[in-house]
């Protein structure tokens, strides 16, 4: 697990949006697996990393149409245990029609919170190689923030991710942890070694942990 | 039928202003059908008086007074009879080009207007495509009914009962000869008609669900592009195409055939009025000179017959998308508006509170949401709202602003229903951030000052400042005057929350909400922000929807939402010393912390 953490305005999301290609680099090169993305298949670009965005976008249709766009040939037990890891099951299970259940137009029909752990599933369904978090937990609750994160340690153990978060919380136990500043990068390390590496790092943790209050 | 009525009426509403145009017109297109009908008697006359000069000139005792001064007076007064048709014609097309592009002009200011007073259910519930249409469709298609269908329906009804009219006046055998096919070009338009009209509509159905998807799939672009579902995207547009493409080609098929059906049926009526015109002329023994004429004047005569026939029911079409444009456009009319009560109290400033008493509601009939919530909020108190997702917070903010109307219970302002407080007031005093930060295009400054244009430069720049953007905004290269072109190019998202922070600061409210307003910005900007909000918040009356519990520690009153219910209010240290849910709730958080 990487974490990316860094002011607003830092370059977070520029950098996360790289490596699906959303955007190519105007200099330079990013490489998944030591292979130039402009030299890979888009397709199998697409099958490797999964992406889910601050901003949860779901389509009309039901649930299980919109969690399958992750992966086309998902079976009943993948949508289920997508699901799970991202907390959505607690309210798919309560309706009737569980994950036939309708997505409205506008998915006038979900908090913005279920929207979140629904766009999270999608992400999740297919077992990404590569799974891509862009603050997309900004409207969960911070008990289930803490389950999606500890369900993806446990059930997709061999998937790199990263996590871009405002806090540094969110990324504490990653394996690494890259703090961007003004669209530069200005610290790699896992929290114990930018504690003592990084001045900005430390700078945000303080911040944060004497807002805690506690 | 129901939708023809609602269509005129609707159509009656926009151009009753015109009537002295429209009167105008009908008077200049009744003038010009006169012409058009008496120039092809004059065109007999013609025929008639050569066909006498042939005669007399032909003949040697007659051959000295034989003059072909007739002739040519029945010639110029058919000349003169065509230029005048045209002349008024024109004139009459022009004016009723003016009035349709007033009218429609017209229209699309009262659809617009009327989109702003509507409720957030209409918006909720509606796709922006099928709304868009309303503009890009509907009312096109009555501006070109209106430009050519209704005013052609006018001139050749009254060109219709014009022909008629002449024809019994020449010759009335040979007009009932001429009319007698009538029917059955009535009941081939009908049958034919009324199948395009099922095309017709199934066209319009099949469109409106084609830009629904289309607007649906390029707001989800960067999920399809992520996700690798181009295809699929393409897929799922293909067989809404197909229904398009299917009714748009039954109904061209079923309203193509028309014009060529009717123009044959022209054609043969035309050799039926010459076969029987010529058998009458010799059966009666008329007289040669005259008989020609008339043939001549029949033949103009039934083919003038059949055009009011073929135009109105090939302009069929057109009236028909304008009826179902019309009927649209009032379906918008009808709906209801945010309701301002005609002498609503003014709300000055908050003197005592605002309060939720035992409210219910749901944004549906069938499911209620909210089930008895009751929440006190004091002057100058700043409450905090948490629970689960999907508990209701955000309904809670809907009502508070009062998006919609409870089902039962009450919102108060000061112990005021606001369902009886005028609405601008109530929205003037209420400021909200919510959950995504709308930019509009424009600049920096006019984004600022959207809720208070008039504010001035020295305002808007403190505004600014206690927003803690002021610095970013003068660091840009244009400053206030940057362009905001794309939402998401120059300004971060925090940015643009801190952006849509100074312009609620600049209006100034006297009741605060904030939607989870500082969820979505890096802890140095939140520390920012919050040390902002607390200026803001400090004298004033808010109320905090927020998942972050950290941010709501400063709050006088905590009250916990779980499923449509409050379970729990007080103190963050009452609460804490519960050891209920809210508790727990912190409790967590603080771990993962």
């Amino acid at each position: 697990m990487i974490g990316i953490v860094g002011a607003t305005g830092s370059g977070k999301s520029t950098l996360a949006q790289l490596i699906p290609r959303l955007y190519d680099p105007t200099d330079g090169e990013v490489c998944v697996g030591g292979v130039n993305l402009k030299e890979v298949n888009e397709k199998s670009l697409r099958a490797t990393v999964s992406f889910v965005l601050q901003r949860a976008i779901l389509f009309s249709g039901n649930i299980s149409d919109n969690l399958r766009q992750g992966k086309k040939a998902a079976s009943n037990q993948d949508l289920k245990r997508a699901a799970e890891i991202a907390q959505a099951a607690e309210f798919i299970d309560q309706y009737d029609d569980g994950f036939e259940h309708l997505v409205e137009e506008r998915s006038a029909n979900f908090s913005g919170g279920q929207k979140q752990r629904l766009s999270i599933a999608r992400g999740v369904v297919g077992s990404p190689k590569i799974l891509i978090l862009d603050d997309s937990t900004s409207a969960l609750d911070a008990r289930s923030e803490k389950l999606v994160q500890e369900a993806l340690d446990n059930e997709l153990s061999g998937t790199t991710t990263f996590v871009i978060a405002e806090k540094i919380s969110s990324v504490i136990h990653a394996d690494r942890i890259l703090v961007l500043d003004g669209g530069k990068l200005v610290g790699v390390g896992s929290h114990k070694e930018l504690l003592k590496s990084s001045p900005i790092y430390t700078e945000i943790y303080e911040t944060q942990k004497a807002k805690r209050g506690n | 039928m129901v939708d023809v009525k609602r269509a005129i009426k609707y159509f009656a509403s926009y151009l009753k202003q015109y009537w002295i145009s429209l009167t105008f017109v009908v008077v200049i297109t009744i003038v010009s059908t006169y012409f058009q009908v008496k120039a092809p008697s004059y065109m007999g006359k013609a025929i008639t008086e050569l066909a006498n000069y042939l005669g007399q000139y032909m003949n040697p005792t007659t051959h000295a007074i034989a003059s072909k001064t007739p002739f040519y007076h029945a010639l110029e007064s058919m000349m003169l009879f065509f230029i005048l048709t045209a002349i008024t014609m024109f004139i009459s097309s022009f004016l009723s080009s003016r009035v349709s592009a007033q009218a429609s002009g017209r229209m699309r200011i009262g659809l617009f207007a009327k989109l702003q007073r509507m409720t957030i259910k209409y918006f909720d519930t509606h796709r922006d495509g099928e709304i868009l249409s309303l503009f890009t469709s509907d009312l096109d298609n009555i501006f070109n009914a209106m430009n050519q269908a209704i005013f052609q329906l006018l001139s050749q009804f009254a060109l219709f009962v014009g022909i008629i009219w002449m024809m019994f006046d020449q010759n009335v055998k040979l007009a009932w000869v001429t009319m007698a096919s009538t029917p059955v070009a009535i009941i081939i338009a009908w049958v034919i008609i009324s199948r395009a009209r099922h095309f017709i509509d199934a066209q319009q159905d099949a469109t409106g669900n084609m830009n629904g998807y289309i607007n649906e799939q390029i707001n989800g672009e960067k999920i399809i592009i992520t996700q690798g579902l181009q295809e699929e995207s393409i897929a799922g547009f293909m067989p809404h195409n197909e229904k398009v493409k299917q009714a748009t080609f039954k109904g061209q098929v079923y309203s193509g055939m028309l014009f060529p059906l009717m123009q044959g049926l022209s054609l043969l009526n035309l050799a039926i009025v010459i076969f029987f015109g010529s058998w009458l002329i010799v059966s009666e023994g008329m007289d040669k000179a005259v008989g020609l004429g008339l043939i001549v004047v029949f033949v103009n005569y039934s083919q003038q017959y059949y055009q009011p026939i073929t135009q109105i029911t090939s302009i069929y079409n057109m009236l028909q998308l304008a009826v179902t444009g019309a009927r649209r456009l009032s379906d918008v009319h009808d709906q209801d508006e945010e309701i301002n009560p005609a002498d609503g109290q003014e709300l000055s400033s908050i003197k005592s509170g605002v309060t939720l008493e035992n409210i219910h509601f749901g944004y549906t009939a069938d499911k209620e949401i909210l089930h008895g919530v009751s929440i006190q909020v004091d002057k100058g108190e700043m409450v905090a709202l948490v629970g689960p997702t999907g508990s209701g917070k955000t309904t809670v903010m809907n009502l508070l602003n009062r998006f919609y109307d409870v089902d039962d219970g009450a919102v108060k302002f000061d112990g005021v229903d606001i369902r009886h407080l005028d609405l601008k007031s109530l929205r003037d005093h209420v400021g909200i951030v919510l959950q995504d930060s709308v930019l509009f295009s424009g600049t920096v400054a006019d984004n600022i000052k959207f809720g208070a244009p008039k504010a001035t430069e020295e305002d808007m720049i403190n505004a600014a400042k206690q927003a803690n953007i002021h610095e970013f905004i003068v660091s840009l290269p244009a400053g206030y005057q940057t362009i905001v072109d794309d939402e998401n190019s120059v300004f971060s998202t925090g940015q643009k929350q801190l952006l849509a922070i100074a312009r609620t600061i600049l209006t100034n409210p006297a009741f605060l909400i904030l939607d989870e307003a500082t969820s979505n910005v890096d802890t140095v900007t939140e520390a920012r922000i919050q040390a902002a909000m607390d200026n803001v918040i400090a004298g004033r009356t808010s109320f905090v929807i927020a998942h972050r519990l950290k941010t709501i520690l400063g709050a006088d009153k905590i009250v916990v939402l779980k499923d449509g219910k409050v379970i729990e209010q007080g103190s963050h240290e009452a609460l804490l010393s519960k050891g209920g849910f809210y508790s727990e709730l912190y409790h967590n958080q603080m771990v993962f912390d």
